[in-house]
């Protein structure tokens, strides 16, 4: 059976109780925009194009994208609903930026490379991208002043905002 | 020479033959080829000859090739100059190649036999030892630093290290030196110009990108400044430079008809396409995302990683670096005296649907080009193979002296080499200089430090905190640390030193070789605010700010090469130009005195944008001198930290009341003054005299004085050593008619050191520097306590160590803990509406 | 060879030792000098030389991971490299290990060892990985040198160490957490953990732990950098200490601690034209030690 290539999106987030050093930088920059925020919280985005099994899914997961002693992560095939940070909280807003198309992702390439190591061949492509979700901001536009004042840089990334 | 076949949409012809000047002009400007009409007018009579119109892969070429990144129109065109030599009276000269008749002038003059290659290669190389050669190139990346500051500062230091990977039959990289230019961190959102970002995200994301490509390739960032001021809001600069080490029989390239052309590295896309005339003409907005490259620094360690053994094995002949104008460049310079054939289509893509224009232009990164006999190209193949590079040949080298390029089977270009590299024709321009010190005019000091005028002055202990406090003199620490300054081992004198290895060094030295004690220092000096009354005095005081860094480690002057970076506005506005002119006279003149060679350089022009008013607005003319030098035994190096309490402290060098350009009168909100001059003659003995000293073990601190003078000076050494000092201003060696205690202290006079010297010592260090201006001002004590008498003897000046360290690193601490190491974003631009 | 399961005892006299390199590997040429100032034979082996031929890692009595950014750190530090050797080369290095020969792993070369499995190692190459080497708690990476303490470890053969000495460390992803209260006590316990920061943790590593190794002591990973501290010439205050041309000692700042090695005595013929015995540093001591086997004696 030839299976359709979908699009998967993985997040790789913290476990509760470690230290988010991204997070933490964030916040501490946020005072000087004028906000403030309850909570930072941040994932490494993975978007994998390829013919896979769940067990497949389950095995890059595990294998390459997580480290089980910090990390824990969540996954979906687009279509399903986003796996990202929402499912944690709620009233958060969410952001995920990627690289523009062109631009080079050396972080999805050397994905790519350790899916392949793990003999597993049918991904075509691998985007990798960073996740952002606030809690008690004042809203999407305050966010949107986050991305275009820190995290973003149009140039480079595309960007989108989520409730 | 045949017709050109053209099939198809992918390659386009080119309207040149029948085109009016004004559409000549148009072609250039909608094509970003940045080529002057006598340009276009010349490129269109060398087709009209040939009865053809050009490929857009023939114009492309040449616009890429002819641009001022590549050819340096200004600095080796003509420039008809009126004004003053040195300080002597205006008169109009006119030079046929600046470029020549002043920095290159030098070392052709002093003619020393460790140069062995200069101005002709990617990068310079002197002599090491018999058998190895150290080669160094600094560059700047301004541009796309201020667009997408992470990437383009990472690239930069990725094309810089490249140079030193291409030059001779390829370098290791062994150092790199970073100096970084940007607006005032703390900048109000409202003197923002829209579309800029601010500088505090320039500054996080320009430090991030340069400290992420330079800890991957594995190469120690052990130099380096950051300064900061207004003028460089809109404009970051952005000078990276890496210095290189080779071994002396792989210092020269050779290109045989015959041999293959191999590309290899990362694949080709549509980046950086129009870099080399982008970086030609002054920011707009809308500007395409293609000028922006992320760089791979994985990819190109890599390349280093199989160059080397490839190098070792003599897999290759020649090799250079795939930078500004791609394929076109890289390609068209290696096989400029032999002739060229390449095919776009064998060139390994990222994504299909290139044009060939664009396959040949392209300017993605991390590639190199080499030249290989057939022979051993089976061998390279194997090899880089064997890591993972791509290694692909894409032509070959004739001996008909054109350039020809094919896809597939069709050719889209053919030029002669000759016409591609010599065709170009001169361009003239106007320069003239005016004397600002006489125009802007000084203030003095009268006795007890009052400006005319009865302004009240603050006490010498408040101005030095404010001085220890200011961004471009405070501590740097928390960029320092994000740098591994010690890969590869050979660290001996490291950026930070001191009791608690928190002082600022002047310099640093390392050895290229762990089975050896012989080591190279590398320094450099930088200040534009000396350059905004006198760029004469600023490029003067620049090479004896990088030279004195040397010296005061332990660096060897008479062993000393210099590079020169040139950053400056709009050379076509002539008084632009003729600060410019001031600047390489100096150059010519005082390295000449310091019997000091260049042996590379770059200039950065156009860094220009318009600002709400739609006005060009020009950065400050800066010069970057980066010196660079041996140390016979790299453990006769000096630190700056006083170390022993009783000990002697030395002034070598005469004060004088030159206060224009310092941060003495940026503290102090003031303008004018006289800018700093070195005596050249009196300096290089200095120079020649400490390092004796220093060899003889008679030094056990030295520290050389810039910004800030004697004081800032005299408390670095202080609280780096936590050993404290009492100075008697009246023992200064002084020049002049106002002898007052604040100039002593805060005055920029050049050539000056701070030197500890053990009582022991004193016959014996007397002696060596006898003849010169020196003066022994103090001692160091055990209270940690900087104390400092003025010339009536009553104490003027009396602070804790560990209050002045506190505030030399408050800055620093300010930054500390923030996503990339850097302060919080005070962004408050308001956006121009329709921007995003 | 393979399965021998014997202890050391080789025959030549000077160790054979593979440095292993990949994309990214940057430590590997002071690394393999400080192995030959120490009198090993040393090969730097390529990862995919080593995919295609396991059996050649046989040939070696000490492997090193030196440091550097394998694969540009990308995903995690050292994952990509771990899981080519915890997939690729398993059996090749479970045999290695099992034999009691060493494996050397610093800073990119512990994150590897760590997310391969071999450390902490409690059950050979542990099923799923027990510990990692975080993100800095400052967030940033940190080019500086700490002081250390030799804990008493099962790596016995570093016994002769000093018990305090100062290294630089160079990393992101320095800071070592165990999975859980159980892990580290199984650590204490077995006495795996071989050095800790001492006076001031740079990087909020758990317990204060710069180095472990395996419950036999053959496996090592340390974050701190031997092979760049050979010399006393590469410590950051030697000027503080020695005077302009190596002689006349300066009274040394109280706040520092001494340096080991100042006073070491030189075994072998490791001396590099021009160095004399008393330049030597700790960096010669670990690297000495690890290319010598239990006693004293020489690998044979």
């Amino acid at each position: 059976m030839v299976r359709a290539s979908t699009v998967i999106i993985v997040s790789v987030v913290y476990r509760r109780g470690v230290r988010d050093p991204l997070a933490a930088s964030i916040r501490q920059e946020l005072p000087e925009l004028g906000m403030r925020v309850r909570r930072v919280h941040t994932a490494q985005l993975y978007r994998l194009v390829g013919r896979l099994m769940d067990s497949e899914v389950k095995r890059i997961v595990r294998d390459l994208l997580v480290d089980p002693v910090i990390q824990e992560a969540r996954w979906g095939r687009t279509g399903v609903s986003s796996p990202s940070l929402n499912g944690r909280v709620r009233g958060a807003v969410s952001l995920e930026v990627w690289l523009k198309p062109r631009v080079t992702d050396v972080v999805g390439e050397s994905v790519l490379k350790g899916i392949s190591d793990l003999g597993i061949l049918t991904v075509e492509t691998v985007r990798a991208g960073t996740g952002y979700l606030f809690e008690g901001l004042k809203g999407k536009a305050q966010v949107q002043q986050i991305a275009e004042r820190l995290l973003v840089n149009p140039l480079i990334h595309d960007y989108h905002l989520g409730a | 020479m045949g017709p050109i076949a053209v099939t198809g949409e992918r390659v386009r012809q080119i309207p040149l033959l029948a085109a009016a000047d004004a559409q000549l002009e148009r072609i250039s400007r909608e094509g970003l080829l940045s080529l002057t009409l006598e340009e276009m007018r010349v490129i269109q009579r060398y087709f009209q000859e040939r009865q053809r119109d050009p490929t857009d892969v023939e114009l492309e070429t040449l616009a890429q090739t002819w641009s001022e990144h590549c050819k340096h129109k200004t600095f080796r065109g003509t420039i008809e100059f009126v004004g003053p030599r040195g300080s002597g009276t205006p008169s109009p000269r006119v030079y046929r190649d600046l470029l020549k008749e002043t920095v290159m002038r030098v070392t052709e003059e002093l003619a020393v036999p460790w140069c062995l290659s200069v101005f002709q290669d990617n990068a310079g190389v002197i002599a090491f030892d018999e058998e190895w050669a150290l080669a160094f190139k600094v560059e700047t990346h301004n541009h796309p630093s201020a667009l997408e500051p992470y990437g383009g500062a990472g690239t930069g230091v990725g094309g810089v290290i490249r140079d030193v990977l291409g030059v001779g039959l390829g370098a290791k990289p062994v150092l790199n030196t970073d100096v970084f230019c940007f607006g005032p961190v703390d900048l109000p959102g409202t003197k923002l110009p829209a579309g800029v970002l601010a500088p505090r995200r320039i500054m996080q994301g320009v430090v991030a990108g340069v400290r992420d490509y330079g800890n991957r390739m594995g190469i120690p960032t052990a130099n380096g400044a950051i300064l900061f001021d207004e003028g460089y809001v809109a404009n970051p600069l952005v000078f990276c430079g890496t210095v290189g080490f080779l071994p002396r029989d792989k210092v020269c390239k050779s290109v045989q008809p015959g041999d293959l052309i191999v590309l290899i590295g990362g694949r080709t896309g549509r980046d950086g396409i129009h870099g080399a005339t982008f970086s030609s003409t002054a920011l707009t907005a809308g500007i395409s995302s293609s000028v922006v490259q992320i760089g791979h620094a994985i990819m190109e360690k890599k390349i280093l990683d199989v160059l080397l053994q490839a190098r070792d094995q003599g897999l290759y002949r020649a090799v250079t670096d795939c930078g500004a104008g791609g394929l076109s460049s890289a390609v068209g310079e290696l096989g400029a005296t032999c002739g060229v054939r390449a095919d776009v289509a064998q060139v390994p893509l990222k994504y299909s649907g290139l044009a060939p224009w664009e396959i040949w232009l392209s300017e993605s990164q991390e590639r190199m080009v080499l030249a290989v006999p057939l022979a051993t190209w089976p061998t390279l193949q194997a090899l880089c193979a064997s890591e993972g590079v791509e290694a692909t040949a894409i032509g070959e080298f004739t001996n008909d002296r054109a350039l020809r390029v094919m896809s597939d089977s069709e050719k889209v270009a053919e030029l002669d080499m000759e016409f591609l590299h010599h065709g170009m024709p001169r361009v003239t321009r106007q320069a003239i200089w005016r004397d600002r010190e006489q125009v802007v005019g000084i203030q003095p000091l009268t006795p007890r430090g009052a400006v005319k005028g009865g302004q009240r002055l603050s006490p010498p202990g408040k101005i030095l905190k404010q001085l220890l406090a200011h961004p471009n003199i405070a501590s740097k620490e928390w960029v320092i640390r994000q740098y591994d300054h010690e890969v590869q081992g050979g660290s001996v004198i490291k950026p930070l030193v001191g009791a608690h290895a928190d002082g600022p060094s002047d310099s640093c030295v390392f050895r290229p070789r762990l089975d050896s004690w012989s080591g190279v220092v590398v320094a450099n000096g930088i200040n534009p605010w000396y350059g905004m009354i006198d760029p004469y005095w600023m490029a003067a005081c620049c090479i004896d700010e990088a030279l004195r860094n040397l010296v005061a480690v332990g660096g060897d002057v008479s062993s000393a090469a210099l590079l020169d970076n040139f950053c400056w506005g709009n050379p076509e506005h002539p008084e632009e130009l003729g600060g410019l002119v001031r600047a390489a006279q100096a150059c010519y003149d005082v390295a000449k005195g310091f019997r000091t060679p260049f042996i590379s350089g770059k200039d950065s022009l156009h860094n220009t944008w318009r600002d709400a008013q739609g006005q060009e607005r020009a950065i400050p003319g800066t010069l970057l001198i980066s010196a660079i030098g041996l140390i016979p035994d790299a453990r006769q190096a000096v630190t700056m930290d006083y170390k022993v309490p009783g000990d002697l402290l030395y002034l070598l060098g005469e004060t004088r009341e030159e206060l224009g350009g310092s941060h003495y009168h940026k503290v102090l909100g003031r303008t004018g003054g006289r800018v700093p001059r070195p005596e050249v003659v009196t300096a290089r003995r200095s120079m020649v005299a400490l390092h004796l000293a220093i060899q003889r073990g008679l030094v056990r601190a030295c520290h050389d004085l810039s910004e800030g003078g004697l004081g800032v000076a005299a408390a670095e050494m202080a609280f780096a050593g936590e050993v404290g000092a009492n100075l008697d201003l009246a023992k200064l060696p002084f020049r002049g008619l106002d002898r007052m205690d604040l100039a002593l202290l805060f005055s920029e006079s050049p050539s000056r050191w701070l030197v500890e010297v053990s009582p022991h010592h004193q016959k014996a260090f007397e002696q060596v520097i006898s003849g010169l201006p020196f003066g022994l001002i103090g001692k160091t004590i055990t209270a940690k306590t900087l104390v400092v008498h003025g010339i009536n003897g009553r104490v003027i000046l009396r602070e804790s160590l560990a209050i002045l360290k506190r505030i030399w690193l408050s800055f620093s601490r300010s930054f500390a803990g923030s996503r990339h190491g850097t302060i919080l974003e005070s962004d408050r631009a308001p956006k121009v509406k329709g921007k995003k | 060879m393979k399965g021998s399961g014997r202890k050391g005892h080789f025959a030549t006299t000077s160790p054979r030792v593979v440095v292993l390199r990949t994309a990214g590997t940057n430590c590997d040429g002071e690394t393999v000098h400080a192995l030959r100032l120490a009198g090993a034979e040393v090969e730097v082996v390529h990862i995919n030389a080593l995919l295609r031929d396991p059996e050649r890692l046989d040939r070696f009595q000490l492997l090193v991971i030196p440091g550097g950014f394998s694969y540009g750190d990308d995903i995690a530090a050292g994952k990509i490299l771990a899981n080519e050797l915890r997939w690729k080369l398993r059996e090749a290095l479970n045999t290695f290990v099992a034999s009691g020969r060493r494996i050397i792993g610093i800073c990119n070369g512990f994150q590897v060892l760590v997310k391969a499995g071999f450390l902490p190692g409690f059950s050979g190459m542990d099923p799923e990985p027990l510990a990692t080497l975080g993100a800095n708690d400052s967030g940033r990476f940190q080019c500086e040198w700490v002081t250390l303490k030799r804990e008493r470890s099962a790596a016995c053969w570093l016994d002769h160490l000093p018990v305090r000495f100062d290294l630089p460390i160079a990393h992101g992803e320095g800071k070592f957490i165990p999975k859980d209260h159980a892990s580290l006590r199984r650590l204490i316990r077995n006495r795996q953990i071989v050095f800790r920061y001492h006076g001031r943790n740079p990087n909020g590593s758990v317990a204060g732990i710069a180095a472990i190794c395996n419950p036999q002591g053959n496996v090592v990973g340390m974050m701190p950098h031997p092979e760049r501290h050979l010399t006393i010439y590469q410590h950051p205050s030697w000027s503080r200490r020695i005077g302009g041309n190596g002689q006349g000692h300066f009274p040394p700042h109280p706040s520092l601690s001494p340096l080991g090695g100042e006073r070491m005595k030189v075994r072998g013929a490791w001396n590099f034209r021009g160095q004399r015995g008393s330049e030597m540093a700790v960096g010669c001591e670990f690297f000495r030690a690890a290319v010598t086997s239990g006693q004293g004696k020489a690998w044979n």
